[in-house]
């Protein structure tokens, strides 16, 4: 198997830098899954209530990539799966930021030490015309053939009620601070572009109220309205990055089951599908 | 002594404490006939920094303590102290607030009290005063010399930054390999943790980037960042060059800077020992290496050959340095003496130790790392005899029921 993929825009590499941030701060592993077209970052997180959330990111390399070169598994399976260490390229990701000024960064699949790694070598000016190389290798494990299937791309859902979400930046301050109240709020949308977050303890009942949301799309025939419960922890997690500015945002509720958070950019799409929580 | 600062110089001298209180826990402060060492070791004895401020740093400056009740020019003393480096950052804790409202600064270290007592003078006639109680001691020496490195290369303290930027703040020890015409920095992983398990980076710098480069020895030195980057703190913030020299894996680095006629400094680290080719010896070696700096520190793998302990003599673990410690230098028992001169070097390779395997009870074999930490630490259940002490015979409770 071998990856090698080389990017030169600095704008590039910093969006690059960006997602691979917000991936690490997702879950513990994460999946890379490379094709000869995109790249796909696959967090699934462990069940904690409810069945697992999924953060599903894929890029299309031809944006990213000024070189780009993949061979994978075999030739029926061209494609490559491996798993890293949320934490290590966390670690990494703070020097990576120095990046921001490199000439071009190199991503390389490689053999150290006897076990494979990911291999970033970013190359950076210096002073007078010098360049400074500088390489980081992080170790990935290869996910087995048999496991693939665990990561395929979630069926495009039939959402009852799908908006635009409002500004991330509003979201975000106000689930920061509900947060501290409950573990879960409900949102509620309904078709005439209003979106609520509700946030329920003993004492007091709290809740937002977002209105002339552009209305995606809404089922025909089903309800006007649509509500699910989910954990706020999460969804501040995810809306942390907001600094990906996305083109923008689309909520897709499924009543009761499921929130689907899609950021839209020219390049990349990043999906996020938070189960709904049944308590009642 | 006594010395009094401007307020530019105060704002010097208390970047300097702050990069010394990153450094070690107890500051030494001796006046000398052509200015003022602060002097600090850290905990582990694995590094030594000074700070030398010479007399034109100050406005005004006179190293003796003068007997003010009966002028007695015989007695003229300078006195050499030490104090926690608690008490003195507290003075110089917030150099924000030292520069907007001090105007000048006094020093003393009067003979007849002891105490060091420091007053600033600041704006709107107030006046702080501090007495700080020190400790007398010996001095704390190291004795190196400049021009006796292999290596020698030095650039802006903010190139050194910007470097050290690609490492991830938790890295502990970065590996310098020179070469002719590159510095290799790469991470150094911990013996006990599989590497490929780990983050690996590698930043190459070329000759072309240094103001000045001069390597005579490729080699690999391998040292703790902690203390660079307080090094770094200092000079980058004050604009300085650093001068980096080393000499060959397990020999101690030294990095200096200065500033014209004012004041200069020293910085003397460790490295860690290189691991030798026979396993047998190699493994004795780095385990009583290792044990050298007992260090209240988690990160323990910091020593070097060379740097002799700072220990006294008492201390049974590190034997081997003890008996290196009596051949190299007399030492004053209280003081930690710390010398690196390259000519003694030599005395300084682990070949002793296989020699004094038989000497060596189980108990006295300094802790080497995993199983046979876990022996050490356990090692009173692992003895063959149990130590028969005396028990006192007297009975405090008796048995309620007479024996049957």
């Amino acid at each position: 198997m071998k990856f090698r993929g080389k990017m030169i825009d600095p704008n590039c590499i910093k969006q690059f830098i960006g997602i691979l941030g917000c991936m690490t701060k997702l879950g513990k592993s994460c999946i890379l899954r490379i094709t000869t077209t995109d790249l796909y970052f696959i967090v699934r997180e462990s069940q904690t209530i409810s069945a697992s959330p999924l953060i599903w990111c894929a890029l299309d390399e031809g944006h990213f990539f000024s070189e780009f070169g993949m061979e994978g598994l075999s030739t029926v399976d061209n494609e490559i799966y491996l798993e890293f260490v949320a934490e290590n390229v966390a670690r990494t990701l703070s020097a990576l930021k120095v990046s921001g000024t490199a000439k071009s960064v190199k991503i390389k699949l490689t053999k150290k030490l006897s076990s494979p790694c990911l291999t970033f070598e970013i190359d950076l000016p210096s002073g007078t015309n010098h360049s400074r190389l500088v390489v980081h290798d992080i170790p990935v494990n290869l996910v087995p053939r048999r496991l693939w299937n665990d990561y395929l791309e979630p069926e495009a859902m039939d959402p009852d009620i799908s908006v635009h979400m409002p500004q991330l930046r509003l979201m975000k301050s106000i689930v920061e601070r509900m947060k501290n109240l409950a573990n879960m709020a409900t949102i509620h949308v309904t078709s005439e572009g209003l979106l609520t977050l509700t946030v329920e303890t003993e004492a007091v009942s709290v809740t937002s109220h977002f209105d002339n949301l552009h209305v995606e799309k809404k089922s025909i025939g089903k309800e006007e309205e649509a509500s699910v419960t989910i954990e706020l922890k999460r969804l501040s997690n995810f809306l942390g990055h907001e600094q990906l500015n996305p083109q923008k945002v689309v909520c897709d509720v499924l009543q009761s089951k499921l929130m689907h958070l899609n950021f839209l950019s020219d390049s990349y799409t990043l999906q996020y599908f938070l189960p709904g929580i049944n308590d009642q | 002594m006594k010395c009094l600062l401007d307020a530019t110089s105060v704002k010097v001298l208390a970047r300097a404490i702050h990069c010394l209180a990153k450094i070690g826990d107890e500051l030494h402060i001796e006046p000398t006939e052509n200015g003022l060492t602060l002097k600090t070791v850290n905990a582990s004895k694995s590094a030594y920094s000074a700070f030398n401020f010479h007399l034109p740093f100050f406005l005004d400056f006179c190293h003796i303590s003068e007997n003010t009740i009966q002028a007695d020019p015989d007695e003229d003393t300078v006195i050499k102290c030490k104090l926690p480096m608690k008490s003195i950052l507290s003075v110089f804790r917030s150099i924000g607030s030292l520069e907007k409202s001090v105007e000048t600064c006094n020093i003393m270290l009067p003979l007849l009290e002891a105490l060091l007592i420091i007053e600033f003078k600041c704006k709107h006639g107030i006046i702080k005063h501090f007495n700080l109680r020190y400790f007398e001691c010996e001095s704390v020496e190291a004795e190196f010399c400049k021009s006796g490195y292999a290596s020698k290369f030095s650039c802006s303290s903010r190139f050194y930054s910007e470097t050290l930027l690609s490492f991830h703040s938790s890295t502990q020890e970065v590996t310098w390999s020179l070469a002719m015409d590159q510095v290799h920095l790469s991470n150094h992983i911990d013996d006990e943790i599989d590497p490929s398990k780990c983050v690996r980076t590698e930043v190459t710098l070329a000759k072309d980037e240094f103001v000045d480069f001069n390597v005579a020895l490729c080699t690999q030195v391998t040292f703790c960042l902690k203390e660079l980057r307080a090094i770094l703190a200092f000079a980058e913030a004050l604009k300085l060059d650093l001068d980096c020299r080393m000499e060959g894996a397990g020999q101690p680095v030294l990095f200096s800077l200065e500033k014209a006629n004012l004041y200069s400094a020293d910085f003397l680290l460790a490295t860690l020992t290189p691991v030798l080719d026979s396993t047998a010896t190699s493994s004795r070696t780095t385990n009583n290496q290792r044990k050298n700096y007992v260090s209240t520190q988690s990160d323990v793998s910091k020593h070097s050959s060379p740097v002799p302990v700072l220990r006294d003599k008492a201390d049974s673990r590190t034997v081997s340095c003890v008996n290196l410690q009596t051949t190299l230098v007399p030492i004053v028992s209280e003081s930690p003496c710390h010398t690196s001169r390259l000519d003694s070097l030599s005395l300084i390779e682990p070949q002793p130790f296989p020699a004094m395997e038989d000497d060596l009870d189980l108990e006295i074999q300094p802790p080497p790392p995993k199983r046979a930490r876990a022996r050490y630490i356990f090692q009173n259940c692992l003895k063959a005899t149990q130590e028969l002490r005396e028990r006192p015979c007297e009975v405090f409770a008796p048995d309620s029921e007479g024996d049957e």
